[in-house]
């Protein structure tokens, strides 16, 4: 193994590694806001809100992310909106990843017992009080595990990326092995980029869980 | 006064109520008594709606329960309400439990909070509790929370809905003692509950449910001691025959 090439090379990767990031905490960000506000209306209790969420839901859950890039990138200015790479990879891991946070957030919002409702309710709070100050804040510790989990595949599903041109670890490492032709090598630091974000998160995850059993 | 005429009540094939009907005058303190099953806890959450009413009518201070939200709310801040589970939010501390409705329904600010809070802890006797978290708390002393939670918005009446049923045998008393506080401060009260005692001594009335149905009611020593209805007599004799 060479890693000579490597210093050369550490400024293109270290752009790169930030590019990936800005795509995954965009994408967390607008996802988690999406999905947070589309799981709780899939507990609505108007049945054409749920049955409207739910549509959205599926589709983006049973489709591959592949496919909804290239169907968005392909597909946008194909209806005469023309919006950035940039743009365009952030929408799609957006409505992606709202999808999958709608059901971890809807499947939290049912895991707080009945009876906080009923005695948020009993006291006069509002639906939104209700939610916002009682079953949201439980919602959120239940929730927080399988979040951060769905968190780090996302970071690494932004992979995918690459596909339509953007320039985030993968894609910039492909102009970097052509260079240096040294794929084994340049995958290895690739690898570690992700490595580096995601093993953290997944460490967090485990100490929560520990902590709240331990409780 | 809160006046409940002809409710009826199903959940799917099974009718829980029967055309029950029940008044409750300012400073009454009912109790109702009767078998698992017989509908008291449901009866209690239609009066609140946390059971909407299939027919009949219910009416607190001479308006009568629709299906507006408004209205609802503004009933229920007057209409304190405490669960056989407590359901304590269990994120909150006990400080917080408290002063969570009147502050986001009266938006009272911490000056006013605090000595409300202080106030409704000395009254349940936990004063020391307040920065605790429920889960920190034993099953009476959740429970006397609940009850301060509940009084919390100042209301008129007071639903309890079997309220020690949860609870150690040794935990029972101190939570009645404090309900039996606001019996003798004159709060109005409906009590559900199998503490046989406990409704002779404190009610002003009890009311027997079974089947759905109110099948007696009347002043506690003359039910207790001479009960009209045979169904009543032979219930009472086999709680108060195991205790």
């Amino acid at each position: 193994m060479d890693f000579s090439w490597l210093p050369a090379y550490g400024g293109m990767f270290f752009e790169a590694f930030f590019l990936t990031l800005k795509l995954a905490l965009m994408a967390i960000a607008t996802g988690t806001i999406l999905g947070v506000a589309a799981g709780i209306l899939l507990t609505s209790r108007f049945r054409l809100i749920r049955g409207i969420v739910r549509v959205y839901v599926e589709l983006f859950r049973g489709s591959p992310l592949l496919v909804q890039l290239f169907m968005v990138y392909f597909g946008l200015p194909h209806v005469g909106v023309n919006i950035s790479l940039n743009m365009t990879t952030v929408l799609v891991f957006t409505l992606y990843g709202g999808a999958y946070i709608a059901e971890i957030t809807r499947s939290g919002i049912e895991a707080i017992p009945k009876g906080q409702w009923e005695a948020a309710e009993s006291l006069g709070l509002n639906y939104f009080q209700t939610m916002g100050h009682v079953i949201f804040r439980q919602t959120l510790k239940i929730a927080f595990p399988s979040l951060v989990g769905f968190y780090i595949g996302m970071i690494k599903d932004s992979s995918l990326a690459s596909v339509i041109g953007y320039s985030e670890l993968v894609k910039k490492s492909q102009t970097i092995m052509n260079m240096t032709a040294r794929p084994f090598e340049t995958y290895i630091v690739v690898g570690l980029c992700y490595f580096i974000i995601c093993f953290p998160l997944s460490k967090l995850v485990s100490y929560i869980e520990k902590r709240s059993e331990a409780k | 006064m809160i006046e409940v005429k002809d409710i009826c009540k199903s959940f799917g094939n099974l009718q829980v109520l029967k055309k029950v009907s029940l008044t409750v005058n300012n400073g009454d303190v009912v109790a109702v008594i009767g078998p698992s099953g017989s509908g008291k806890s449901t009866m209690l959450r239609c009066i609140n709606r946390l059971e909407v009413i299939d027919g009949g009518s219910i009416s607190v201070d001479g308006a009568e329960i629709n299906g507006n939200d408004k209205q609802i709310r503004k009933i229920r801040q007057n209409m304190g309400m405490v669960f056989q589970s407590f359901n304590l939010f269990p994120h909150l501390t006990v400080y917080d439990n408290i002063a969570l409705a009147p502050r986001l329904i009266h938006r009272k600010k911490k000056e006013e909070l605090d000595p409300l809070v202080d106030e409704l802890l000395q009254k349940v006797g936990l004063r020391d509790k307040k920065d605790s978290f429920p889960a920190q708390l034993s099953g009476g002393q959740q429970q006397r929370i609940a009850i301060a939670r509940a009084l919390a918005m100042k209301p008129n009446y007071m639903l309890f809905d079997e309220p020690t049923s949860a609870l150690d045998p040794e935990l029972i008393g101190e939570v009645l003692v404090v309900i039996r506080q606001l019996a003798l401060e004159g709060m109005t009260m409906i009590i559900v509950t199998h503490e046989m005692n406990f409704a002779r001594d404190t009610a002003d009335r009890v009311v027997m449910m079974d089947g759905g149905q109110i099948i007696e009611e009347g002043a506690p020593d003359r039910l207790f001691q001479d009960p009209e209805n045979e169904r009543t007599r032979a219930f009472l004799h086999s709680v108060i025959g195991r205790q």
